[in-house]
């Protein structure tokens, strides 16, 4: 049984809205989770729950209530000054102050210790490898290591929900893969909502996944669960040898499903596929097909069958 | 926290700089460069006021006078003298130019013409105009001390200087002593009328006293001056605000530093920022500004509300109100309409407003209107703030003044009221 902690997210007819558009909207929410991500399209609605979250923005109607259960057992609400932190998804240091200043600025503004992060973190800074971007000044970074820099400040806030805007978006595999490590890493001691676009990192990291379409909540559970209910399966065809007519004349005689091809395999995603008959039609089109079988979606797949829906 | 905040982000010199002593220090260059500008202003219309004293009269362009006490080390200047240069044949056959007599060896600062007929021009106006600056006036084809006089081949005549002293005499001789007799005989002329007419006053009924014509200059200035101190002011108050928060918004820390010390916490610490940039810039230049202008604030205390501090309080709590609803309103509709391609405009509706009401109320006077019609006028907000700047000088009635301070203040409040959302949400970050 996991030790991590959990955080609640409640919502009671809620309505986050910008002027005249409703960017977040639901009628009820109840969900708790260690590590949450947050998926959908652009302009779904993932920014805007973030910043709900973070009390930046106050909803127009009803509540968002985050909160973590103490030890006796009752959930008190978390506040973003005290419990959170937040790296966006471009980072953030000062163009004209270095690094080192940067970090001894929010070191002295939560711990009143400008060195804090040598004392207490250095482990930390090794590992995302900080300690050799602290004499560069902000503008010379690149947009990722201004996202390091940030997300190792998230990490000295020493906070109970740290949330986490596009973290992965422009990583190489091995940085992807060191985030992914910490993160799991610092589960134990924190809980994390991470909004990506990287469906296959946060499949495997999260045991929660929100998806947001337009601003509603139209899925939430187990990163599996949320594939299989918002896509069904995938149909997996395997032909003997590659053959480039394959995929084409499946989407053009099957639309309405999301297609992905790998190799001599084309992965078929959606809801009540109809299996004889594409077996029917590629035997009519005598393509040369050595396996059909069926396997839960992925979560990328069960998106991309969503953007078509 | 507030505290702790302001204290973090101060104690990194970049921002300190950048959110603090920049702002601060271009606001004192302002000050600074305002009271040296309206010192000059002042100086140069002197001949223009009242109070000539005699002694300046009399006293034969001192300019000139020092410069060339200055120039030949205490020394009297020797009358100019003018050297015809001769040519000479070498003995290796070459031609040379050489000076008449050894009273006429080249000096740096002399003055050289140079041009083939130079020698029949009449240089009587010139040796007038160097006497007691230059010593020598070379005539001659080649030489080149600092100043040369030379004419081009359409005829036009150029002078081209060699160095920095020679610009400095270059510039003295426009300093012509005929000129400056003029000056005098102006002035002389000017103190003669005013002996004649005394003060001019221009009497309008309604007005608490005749508006003073005689010291009209000297009053716009000053009132000018401590309009500047204001707009300054509210510049560091709300555009300085203003500009710190983008300046977080492009480094992409706004966000994050919101969150992570909460709403109230953050924009707190910004508004002490801002006060205590406004504080310094207060501290330094209410006293620059008033050492400044101790010339002539005396006199400007006599002309001014006749030195009734109450009434000063009233007329600079109107402007401060009326300047404080107008930058609101511009700046309010500028940011809320900024996505319209014309959202300029919003920004100079205060002005174009008050440019009506000052011309309607200063059309008044010509037409004779009642001063009821100009009271209204400088009730209303931002309408009435050019007659507002100037009552001072005009001196209305102190009711109307209170009552534009306090509609203008209501105003404001109900704009502040009404847009509150406009300061907290940062642009497209929020």
């Amino acid at each position: 049984m996991s030790t991590n902690p959990i955080i609640y997210i409640e919502a009671d007819k809620l309505k986050v809205s910008y002027n005249a558009i409703t960017a977040l909207s639901t009628s009820g929410l109840q969900l708790s989770g260690n590590v949450i991500s947050v998926v959908g399209h652009n302009g779904a609605g993932k920014s805007t729950l973030i910043k709900t979250i973070l009390q930046l923005l106050t909803p127009k109607q009803g509540k968002l209530v985050v909160s973590e259960l103490n030890q006796e057992g009752v959930p008190v609400a978390l506040t973003s000054d005290r419990d959170m932190a937040f790296c966006p998804e471009e980072g953030a240091v000062f163009a004209d102050i270095s690094v080192r200043s940067y970090i001894e600025m929010w070191c002295r503004l939560k711990h009143r210790d400008p060195e804090y992060y040598l004392k207490q973190e250095e482990e930390l800074l090794n590992e995302l490898d900080i300690d050799l971007l602290l004499d560069r000044l902000g503008r010379e970074l690149s947009k990722g290591e201004r996202r390091r820099v940030q997300t190792f400040i998230g990490f000295l806030c020493n906070p109970k929900l740290f949330l986490l805007d596009e973290p992965f978006d422009g990583l190489d595999v091995q940085r992807t893969d060191q985030l992914a490590n910490i993160i799991s890493r610092q589960a134990i001691e924190r809980c994390f909502l991470i909004s990506s676009h990287r469906l296959d990192v946060v499949e495997n990291l999260s045991d929660l996944v929100i998806v947001l379409k337009a601003g509603k909540f139209i899925a939430s559970g187990k990163p599996g669960d949320v594939a299989q209910k918002l896509s069904g399966a995938t149909l997996v065809i395997e032909a003997t040898r590659y053959d480039s007519r394959l995929l084409p004349f499946l989407e053009n005689r099957f639309p309405g499903f999301a297609f992905r091809n790998q190799g001599r395999r084309v992965y078929i995603t959606g809801k009540s596929i109809p299996v004889e008959s594409i077996e029917s039609s590629l035997k009519e089109d005598k393509f040369e097909i050595s396996n059909f079988s069926k396997q839960r979606p992925t979560l990328a797949e069960a998106m991309s069958y969503q953007f078509k829906e | 926290m507030v505290f702790r905040l302001v204290y973090s982000l101060i104690r990194v010199p970049r921002l300190f700089v950048y959110l603090f002593l920049f702002p601060l220090l271009l606001s004192l260059v302002l000050v600074v460069g305002q009271i040296l500008v309206t010192h000059f202003l002042i100086a140069s219309s002197n001949f223009a006021s009242s109070s000539i004293p005699e002694e300046d009269v009399e006293l034969v362009n001192p300019d000139r006078e020092l410069a060339s006490r200055v120039l030949f080390m205490g020394k009297e200047p020797k009358q100019v003298i003018i050297c015809s240069w001769q040519e000479i044949v070498l003995d290796d056959g070459r031609m040379v130019e050489v000076p008449p007599n050894e009273s006429c060896q080249p000096d740096r600062l002399d003055v050289a013409f140079r041009s083939q007929n130079f020698g029949n021009k009449d240089l009587s106006e010139y040796k007038r105009l160097f006497d007691g600056l230059v010593e020598r006036i070379h005539l001659c084809k080649s030489c080149q001390p600092d100043i040369v006089v030379s004419k081009e081949s359409d005829g036009s005549i150029r002078t081209t200087v060699f160095s920095a002293w020679g610009l400095l005499i270059a510039r003295l001789f426009e300093a012509d002593p005929d000129l400056h007799n003029l000056f005098i005989e102006i002035k002389r002329e000017r103190l003669k009328v005013q002996t004649l007419l005394g003060e001019i006053r221009y009497e309008v009924e309604g007005l608490q006293e005749p508006i003073l014509i005689s010291e009209l200059f000297l009053s716009l200035t000053l009132i000018f001056n401590v309009l500047i101190l204001l707009i300054v002011m509210m510049w560091l108050a709300l555009k300085g605000h203003r500009r710190v928060l983008e300046y977080f918004t492009r480094n992409g820390a706004l966000l994050p530093m919101v969150a992570a010390t909460g709403k109230k916490t953050f924009y707190g610490a910004m508004w002490i920022l801002t006060g205590l940039r406004v504080s310094f810039f207060l501290l330094a230049s209410v006293p620059l500004t008033y050492f400044g202008f101790h010339g002539y604030l005396q006199e400007v205390g006599d002309i001014f509300f006749k030195g009734d501090l109450s009434a000063w309080a009233v007329w600079l709590l109107a402007v401060v109100s009326s300047l404080s609803l107008t930058l609101m309103i511009a700046s309010m509709s500028d940011l809320r309409q900024r996505h319209e391609a014309m959202s300029f405009i919003y920004k100079y509706i205060p002005l174009v407003l008050a440019f009506i009401g000052m011309f309607i109320w200063t059309l008044s006077f010509f037409l004779e209107s009642s001063q009821l019609v100009r009271d209204i006028i400088i009730a209303i907000p931002v309408v009435g703030m050019g007659p507002l700047f100037v009552a001072p000088i005009v001196k209305p009635s102190d009711n109307f003044l209170v009552l534009h301070a306090l509609l203008s203040a209501g105003l404001l409040l109900v704009i502040i009221k009404n847009n509150v959302q406009w300061f907290s949400a940062h642009l497209e970050e929020l």
